[in-house]
């Protein structure tokens, strides 16, 4: 939950205050290698009241911890997606981005649909099922100042408001990008995905939301909010997928653990992949900044 | 009054020596024989208080100077012993106090109050314990005890502190079997036991998070308390409801004699101490006070974010002591703490303990000790968040009990002592609120339901000596737990809160299929069962024993908490449908010895515990009306090697502790969670658990400078702790993410520490310098994995340290 990790982020400040002397440091460890999997990045996705582009679907593999290369390519993998009428379409590798499958032909993706994303490669066959979940429009697009946090400058941020439908369970995703630049932030100090689930916001009607708080806009900046709907397997690995890129390594932060996705290895189910399937409906809005 | 002063003079002023040399010669005999003469016997009994303040002193020796015959006071001070007719010589040792030899005509049964002279903690006598030949070692041999810790409380506040704050339970992981998960927390673990499985008891009251500063520091303001045992094992039939521990922690009850205070100033808090008697001398007052204020000094941060913190925290310690005549008393005990936290207008927090005793004590016939006490315990935390522009809420959580308790003792005679009782604790747990406070909020209410329990208890214990050699103690309690209604307890699929998916590897909660609601009282779930305990010691010289003990343990609660160290955010959860009692046994074995000076004590022990809980990675533990989905429970074992040796007199004292251990837990997926024989944690394999450390060495020393200075010092070193390395990365939406290897499968580098200490005594108070961290060891806490910012394609190891050179200096005076 977004709020419960900017608590724990003030946690953090809080021993770091009664520590004043605590410090960190960058060390070399030695870490055992784990048996290299496959890693999936699967989004079908379309913006509501549009037809859906041409999907793309990456697959890379686990790499050495400390390694400073870009991920490896899963190169020729077998990938296609099926409908709930068990109608395929087939994925191929691009020719010129290595690892990364594009759709051979325009997908029909309807809302409430389930698809099933199967993947042969190495070996080992691969599948995950999802269910296209309906987006929630943005109402509007807009500026305000943030702050609050500790660590965080003053300055305009990206903010919107939408209503959540109460007679449906659905989680958010969101996405950003600023001057076209999508906004991922490393930095252990900022969200590096932003996600709500249903249950805390259900049918209420939300105002001011500033789903990337860590950036700051100016003026003549063109911002480009992204609203997607997730399902609730979705939103847990987005939720851990920050908890771990967000651990600020304070006595308050959650231990170490593995993301688990939803592909699963039918060939040898220990050597499962890593990664997700989903299939959403977003809603976007961009506007300039003032 | 006159007696006591007049006795006081007899002690203190050299005719006990006198009197005690024309004792000897008539008790003789019998110390020859080893055997108590026959004939009629007559009770003497009564307190043992301090000549100083009138406070009762507890767990003193009063031994007959035959050498067999042999009693303690218990924890109100209260003794009682048969002798035979006639004067009798009676020696009477306590630890921080001046021995006591003195003689008693006996004629006819009667109450009689001793009165120790406290030691002085001079600069040239520094003591640690004992510190003179005849004094009560604390390590002693003769007694059935094994696996208890007393604490000096004067002692530790000769030791390194942090920022001058003495801290009792810092104390404790000074000695072995205990130890910290974190510098940045007092959540202490005993023998390899999880925080959440000790119990701390102020004067009976439950205190439920024990600490300040998001842990830094314990609740327990030394000056405030005059005992702090723990039991690590063995625990006596008369506490129960933790798997690993008791801290015993029992306010003073104040000077009875004279109007006096204290008061010191450190870097960290100041505190200040005020003590009486009642008007009429009916008794005696204590009131303490203590509040830190580093939020004073937050203003002056470079750091903006620091700058607008405004943190504090503050302690009230009170307790009134009405005698009733010579043989009771009522007592009125109160503690409130409180922290405080805030940064500038977007969050407030406060958090804190408050835990109420009322108790009458009474001695029947001299032979009967009674007491009844009614106490409870609160710990509530509330925050005030402001979550966006136009949105804020209020999250409280609390835990509140209220005990009803009759503890009696029977003195049947000096080596036959029955203990019996009963406790009644009615629980109620608000795990979490979430309110929103502005109108138009983006946030719904949410009220995770109440937990309502009712845990009965009796018990039933001897402590028998069989003979000059052998002595046991040993008792049952039963300990029961009922979770009453109201409640909505949820169903799920198979009965599975939790269940493991084999084809994604993965915990998953368990599909809601049906709920069901329990009206206001109606039994939800029980549990219960009988705890054996059992300890004795068999001697094997004049000053040697050897020890054995067994303690079964039962524990309805747990603490949810699955952040790196105990948060003041963390909820407590009953048993109930889907979370059964967690369950220990403990064997120890143990061999104590004095040899001049020195006191030896090596234990060994082997504990196992069911139904320990541990939480599914990734999982969602606030304010989750659903926790069993959240958790596993599985095994648990711990065993080990625990060394003291300790020099109790000299120049130099102090002590080297030792600890060899070993705490593991496991988890399989169990049968109706889709268990198959592999996966979940580790897949179900034994591995080690949070707490644990292979060795933890600890050299205390303390030793005067002159008239005027006295150094304390402390080194620590230790196994690191387990922490869980990764084995390989991904990129997810351009983002490195980490895949980890086996939970707590590496480990923190080792830890070492050097801290320093000096006192410098003037006429009325003492001046404090220390040095946390002497030689500024970089000690890692925690170890994570970044993304760097400037190359985003590298992942580097960042490890976290609390404590670097810390310097302090504190001054205390008393009026």
């Amino acid at each position: 939950m977004r709020f419960i990790s900017e608590l724990r982020r003030w946690c953090g400040v809080a021993a770091l205050l009664a520590a004043s002397v605590a410090c960190e440091r960058v060390v070399q460890v030695t870490a055992p290698r784990l048996e290299s999997r496959l890693v999936v990045e699967a989004r079908l996705e379309r913006q509501v009241g549009r037809r859906a582009p041409i999907q793309r679907i990456r697959l890379t593999t686990t790499q050495d911890v400390f390694s400073r290369d870009s991920a490896p390519p899963a190169r020729g993998a077998v990938v296609r997606v099926l409908d709930a009428a068990g109608s395929a379409t087939p994925f191929v590798e691009s020719p010129s981005e290595p690892g990364v499958y594009v759709a051979t032909a325009q997908m029909l993706l309807a809302v409430g649909q389930t698809f099933t994303l199967q993947i042969t490669w190495d070996g080992d066959e691969y599948v995950s099922r999802e269910t296209m979940l309906r987006a929630v429009p943005i109402d509007s697009v807009y500026f305000t100042e943030g702050g609050g946090l500790p660590g965080l400058s003053a300055g305009l941020r990206g903010t919107i408001s939408f209503t959540d439908p109460g007679e449906r369970q659905n989680y958010y995703l969101w996405d950003q990008w600023v001057d076209g630049v999508r906004q991922l932030s490393p930095d252990s100090g900022s969200f590096s995905r932003a996600v709500l689930p249903d249950d805390i916001i259900n049918g209420n009607s939300v105002r001011d939301f500033q789903p990337y708080r860590g950036v700051v806009v100016r003026s003549g900046q063109v911002v480009r909010i992204r609203q997607s709907s997730i399902s609730d397997q979705a939103y847990r690995f987005y939720e851990s997928l920050s908890e771990q890129t967000d651990n600020s390594g304070s006595p308050f932060g959650v231990p170490a653990s593995s993301i688990r996705g939803n592909v699963a290895n039918l060939t040898r189910p220990t050597r499962l992949a890593l990664g997700y399937f989903i299939a959403t409906e977003y809603s976007e809005l961009q506007r300039q900044v003032p | 009054m006159l007696r006591r002063v007049v006795l006081l003079l007899a002690c203190g002023l050299g005719a006990a020596p006198i009197l005690s040399a024309q004792a000897a010669s008539i008790a003789a005999p019998e110390a020859r024989s080893g055997t108590v003469q026959p004939g009629p016997r007559l009770r003497l009994s009564g307190y043992i208080r301090s000549s100083t303040s009138g406070e009762v002193v507890r767990r003193a020796e009063v031994r007959l100077d035959d050498g067999v015959v042999r009693v303690e006071s218990n924890d109100e001070g209260f003794y009682s012993l048969l002798l035979a007719p006639g004067l009798r010589r009676l020696r009477i040792r306590a630890i921080g106090f001046t021995p006591l030899d003195t003689t008693v005509r006996v004629s006819t049964s009667l109450s009689r109050d001793f009165l120790l002279v406290l030691r002085k903690v001079t600069l040239a006598e520094v003591t640690v314990q004992a510190d003179a030949i005849g004094d009560r070692p604390d390590l002693d041999p003769r007694t059935p005890d094994m696996s208890v810790v007393r604490l000096d409380l004067q002692a530790i506040k000769l030791l390194p502190t942090v920022l001058g704050e003495p801290d009792p339970i810092r104390s404790l992981t000074l000695l072995p079997g205990v130890s910290l998960s974190s510098d940045a927390s007092t959540a202490i673990s005993v023998r390899g036991g999880a925080a959440d499985q000790n119990l701390f008891l102020l004067d009976e009251a439950t205190v439920y998070n024990p600490s300040h500063i998001l842990g830094f520091l314990s609740t327990f303001n030394a000056d405030a308390v005059d005992n702090f045992t723990l039991y690590k094992g063995a625990i006596p039939a008369r506490f129960g409801g933790r798997l690993s521990s008791v801290v015993d922690v029992r306010q003073r009850e104040g000077n009875a004699n004279e109007f006096v205070g204290s008061a010191s100033i450190g870097l960290l808090a100041s505190r200040a101490t005020v003590e009486g008697p009642l008007p009429g001398h009916v008794g005696s007052y204590m009131i303490a006070a203590r509040r830190s204020y580093a939020d004073l000094f937050a203003p002056l941060a470079s750091d903006t974010s620091i700058r607008d913190v405004r943190a504090y925290f503050y302690d009230l310690n009170a307790k009134a002591n009405v005698r009733l005549g010579s043989s009771g008393a009522v007592l009125l005990s109160a503690y409130l703490g409180r922290d405080r936290f805030s940064g500038s207008s977007d969050f407030g927090a406060g958090w804190g303990n408050r835990a109420t005793t009322l108790r009458w004590n009474q001695a029947f016939a001299n032979r009967l000790f009674s007491k009844v006490t009614v106490a409870s315990g609160t710990y509530d935390y509330r925050l005030d968040i402001v979550t966006g522009i136009r949105d804020s809420i209020t999250w409280g959580s609390r835990i509140r009990s209220l005990d009803a308790k009759v503890d009696e003792t029977l003195y049947l005679s000096p080596t036959n002592t029955i203990e019996f009782g009963l406790q009644f604790t009615d629980q109620t747990i608000r795990p979490g609120d979430l309110v929103p406070t502005n109108q138009q909020a983006t946030f719904v209410e949410r009220r995770i339901e109440p937990r309502h329990t009712l845990l009965p208890a009796a018990y039933v214990g001897q402590e028998v000596q069989l003979g000059p050699r052998v002595a046991l103690r040993y008792g049952v309690r039963y300990a029961g737990f009922l979770r009453r209604g109201v409640a909505t307890i949820y169903q799920y699929r198979d009965g599975a809160p939790v269940v493991w998916n084999r084809a994604l590897a993965r915990y998953e909660p368990g599909v809601v299929t049906d709920s069901v609601p329990y009206a206001r009282g109606a039994r939800v779930a029980s549990a219960g069962g009988l705890e054996p305990r059992l300890s004795g010691r068999v001697m094997l010289s004049e000053t040697s024993s050897l020890k054995a003990s067994f303690a079964r343990t039962q524990q309805f609660l747990l603490l949810v908490s699955n952040t790196n160290s105990v948060s003041p955010l963390d909820v407590w959860e009953p048993a109930g449908p889907y979370i059964d009692p967690q369950r220990a046994d403990q064997f120890a074995l143990g061999y104590s010895t004095t040899r001049g000076s020195y006191e030896l004590s090596v234990e060994g022990y082997f504990k196992r515990a069911s139904n320990v809980v541990d939480f599914i990675d990734g999982s969602d533990v606030l304010l989750n009306p659903r926790i069993e989905t959240q958790m596993v429970q599985g095994s648990g074992r711990a065993y080990g090697l625990e060394v003291l040796l300790r020099r109790a007199t000299g120049r130099t004292t102090g002590w080297v502790s030792y600890t060899l251990a070993r705490s593991e837990q496991r988890f399989p997926v169990p049968a109706r969670s889709g268990g198959t024989g592999a996966g979940g944690i580790n897949d179900g394999a034994w591995y080690p658990s949070p707490f644990d450390k292979t060795h933890n060495l600890a050299v205390v020393m303390l030793r005067p400078m002159g008239r005027k200075w006295t150094i304390g010092t402390t080194f620590l070193m230790a196994t690191g702790l387990p922490t869980t390395f990764p084995g390989a990365r991904y990129t997810i939406d351009g983002l490195l993410v980490t895949e980890f290897g086996p939970r707590n499968g590496g480990r923190l580098p080792l830890y070492h520490r050097l801290d320093l200490n000096a006192t410098r005594q003037f006429r009325h108070g003492e001046l404090q310098l220390g040095v946390l961290n002497a030689y500024n060891r970089f000690n890692a806490q925690a170890l994570r994995f970044r993304q760097q910012v400037n190359d985003p394609r590298v992942t580097e190891a960042v490890q976290t340290s609390i404590f670097g050179i810390v310097p302090s200096v504190a001054y205390a005076f008393h009026f």
